[in-house]
């Protein structure tokens, strides 16, 4: 899922406070991340993994 | 280890399908849906009771990656039935979350979106195909050109020409006949299984923040009747 910068920041700040397993990038290494842009995947209680990925500042 | 493909439990059968249609007789909703009636657990499936309408810290989802036992078998089904574009297909990576599987992905892009579906392969350990279980995934939906009921229609029609069979619909989900099935969200649609039955939803005109006050007015969902 897109966001913006900030929000991007504020997404991983209430990953890490619910104690959500995240890891920094995409998770395929495959896919694709365009320049300036960052991602975080997070796995969720039933384990499925999303990735939210912040647009270029 | 048993790595046949299998219907998941939540997947309609093909039998079921057949009886779909009579989700828009409300007698027949109220029916199936009489133990929670009593019990007091029934949803309510109006729009406006839900709390959809709040800012979210994301805009839309990017790309959605689905589980598949065989690339050359899903790619020209999400070609043919969606009409989506080959971007390109990689070789065996490391999985993203299983130790000693590899991934194969395939890339698959809208007009309007490239890249927003990945079909991905998983081989185990030993270099066995393992195909999706599907019990976790509901469905996805996509939005159809034209984002109208005549479009969905149309779509149905065509792919129904085409060889697929839907599994639902076209069906609206709210509860305004002719097409009103009893759901939330508004929207028409149609449903088909893919190869490894994965339930995919084609759909148009979803109640948004934008239009759902001129369609529904300043009632509240409990003053509709459902």
């Amino acid at each position: 899922m897109k966001t913006s910068p900030e929000n991007f920041a504020k997404i991983a700040a209430n990953a890490s406070a619910m104690g959500a397993e995240t890891r920094a990038g995409r998770l395929l290494r495959s896919a694709k991340l365009a320049p300036g842009e960052q991602a975080l995947s997070v796995k969720d209680p039933d384990s499925h993994w999303f990735e939210i990925i912040s647009e270029a500042a | 280890m048993d790595y046949a493909i299998k219907r998941p439990p939540q997947a309609l059968s093909p039998l079921m399908w057949r009886f779909g249609a009579l989700l828009k007789q409300r007698w027949f909703r109220n029916l199936i849906l009489l133990g929670p009636t009593l019990s007091g657990k029934r949803a309510s499936n109006k729009t406006e009771d839900y709390g959809v309408f709040k800012p979210s810290l994301v805009s839309h989802t990017e790309q959605l990656a689905l589980y598949v036992s065989d690339i050359s078998v899903s790619r020209p089904f999400y070609e043919k039935l969606l009409g989506l574009k080959h971007s390109r297909t990689t070789e065996p990576e490391t999985h993203p979350t299983r130790e000693g599987w590899t991934a194969r992905c395939c890339y698959l892009s809208a007009d309007d979106h490239d890249e927003c579906i990945v079909l991905v392969e998983q081989d185990d350990e030993a270099g066995r195909r393992v195909p999706p279980t599907g019990k976790s995934f509901f469905h996805f939906a996509m939005m159809v050109k034209g984002d109208s009921l005549a479009a969905v229609q149309a779509f149905a029609e065509a792919a129904r020409r085409d060889g697929f069979a839907t599994s639902y619909g076209v069906a609206r989900h709210n509860s305004e006949p002719p097409l009103g099935d009893g759901e939330s969200g508004g929207n028409v649609a149609c449903y088909f299984y893919d190869p490894d039955w994965n339930n995919i939803e084609v759909f148009a005109e979803m109640d948004t923040i934008d239009n759902y006050r001129e369609r529904y007015g300043d009632r509240k969902g409990s003053e509709r009747t459902g």
